[in-house]
């Protein structure tokens, strides 16, 4: 029971972390008008997973059918999130910068937001994992004439992702404006190195690139596969257990820099421009 | 609502551009627990074979298609305590392993597979 939830958990978190993190930044950013678009992402996201769950538990569709398609399909959806939550990441910068140079009031203009980017991201950041949930999903409901136990077991750890980011979205909030875009920002390098990770993961997977069994570590014996920590660090950061080499190399080629950039410390404020209004 | 109607569109343009499927293939059953991992076949033709993987034990496990060297042919992860998940993988002629991991750790329970072309 304890297992299926953890499943749910992590998958749920994988989603969640990403759009709470966007939502919070675009309240922050006095941008809600952009919100209905991100729940328009999530919604696409969902409903196509649930959808195509139910095509592939139910019917014989061949559409992302076989193994080899579907770890492309994660792998590809993977690595257009990280493209997406980068360029999030320095928008993330750009509007610190301003705040440092205290042009909060020209911030709002500064972050033109284009709503599809916005539409777009946190449809890939829920529909990586979509597809590969609702399939849990169906083979829980499958098994549900005999025991339903797993399948609230699984929505149980869903709802407690979707409230773990709830939590995530309501605190984040709440801090100092300059501070949270330092932080999420540096939080969300993390989310994207560990996305990016898992994307090249599931080419190797795949067979597209090689070298899977090529670990850099496993601490499997320290960090249990099965555990509720191991659930939590995967599903947030795709901290695993285990890693190929080349799934650290990405990891380490791709974190490395763009933290740098990220912190890397802003030009002396020009003065202010007075306001000729 | 603009949703809801996009994605019953998606479902039904998907429907109709997969109607025409591939003669069914009969599944092998593969029953696992937390210390093995019973193939109800050691052997199939080449083509798209389907496995149902029923996990009878406590632990989540994984299943694995491996090609000599322990290439990945397929895999399907998350297979909780009391579900059946299926994989389907295309195999050429030629001898394989299968593998259940419970507790998603280690090298698995294995067993030889053989394809015949």
């Amino acid at each position: 029971m304890l297992a299926t939830y953890l499943i749910g958990l992590r998958e749920g978190l994988e989603a969640t972390l990403v759009v709470s993190i966007l939502v919070a930044f675009l309240v922050k950013s006095r941008r809600t008008d952009r919100l209905v678009q991100v729940w328009a992402g999530v919604g696409l996201a969902v409903g196509l997973s649930v959808v195509f769950g139910w095509l592939l538990s139910y019917t014989s569709t061949t559409l992302l059918q076989t193994y080899e398609h579907r770890e492309l399909f994660e792998a590809i959806t993977s690595i257009a999130a990280v493209v997406f939550v980068t360029w999030m990441i320095f928008w993330m910068r750009r509007a610190a910068r301003s705040i440092a140079g205290q042009l909060r009031s020209k911030m709002t203009d500064a972050l033109a937001v284009g709503s599809i980017a916005v539409a777009v991201m946190a449809f890939l950041a829920v529909v990586r994992e979509g597809l590969e949930t609702s399939l849990i999903f169906y083979s829980a409901v499958r098994g549900a004439s005999v025991n339903g136990g797993p399948l609230y077991a699984l929505i149980g750890g869903i709802a407690t992702a979707v409230v773990i980011g709830y939590l995530m979205y309501a605190t984040a909030v709440r801090i100092n404006l300059s501070v949270f875009f330092k932080w999420t920002g540096v939080l969300l390098i993390l989310v994207a190195a560990g996305i990016l990770k898992y994307g090249v993961h599931d080419l190797q997977e795949a067979g597209v690139l090689s070298g899977l069994h090529d670990l850099a570590y496993d601490v499997s014996s320290v960090l249990d596969p099965a555990g509720w920590y191991t659930a939590l660090l995967t599903g947030m950061f795709n901290l695993t257990p285990t890693a190929s080499v080349l799934e650290i190399i990405a990891w380490v080629a791709y974190g490395l820099p763009v933290l740098f950039l990220f912190l890397m410390p802003s030009r002396p404020a020009v003065p202010a421009p007075v306001s000729q209004s | 609502m603009h949703n809801f109607r996009f994605v019953a569109l998606a479902a039904v343009v998907i429907l109709t551009a997969c109607g025409d499927s591939q003669p069914p293939t009969e599944p092998i059953a593969v029953q696992a627990s937390d210390t093995t991992c019973e193939v109800a076949s050691t052997s199939a033709d080449a083509g798209t074979i389907v496995f149902t993987v029923t996990n009878g034990g406590s632990k989540v496990t994984e299943f694995y298609v491996y090609a000599p060297g322990d290439r990945v042919m397929g895999e399907v992860e998350n297979i909780a305590p009391g579900l059946s998940r299926e994989l389907r993988v295309e195999l050429p002629a030629g001898t394989y392993q299968t593998a259940c991991k419970p507790g998603m750790t280690g090298k698995g329970v294995r067993s030889t597979f053989t394809v015949s072309g």
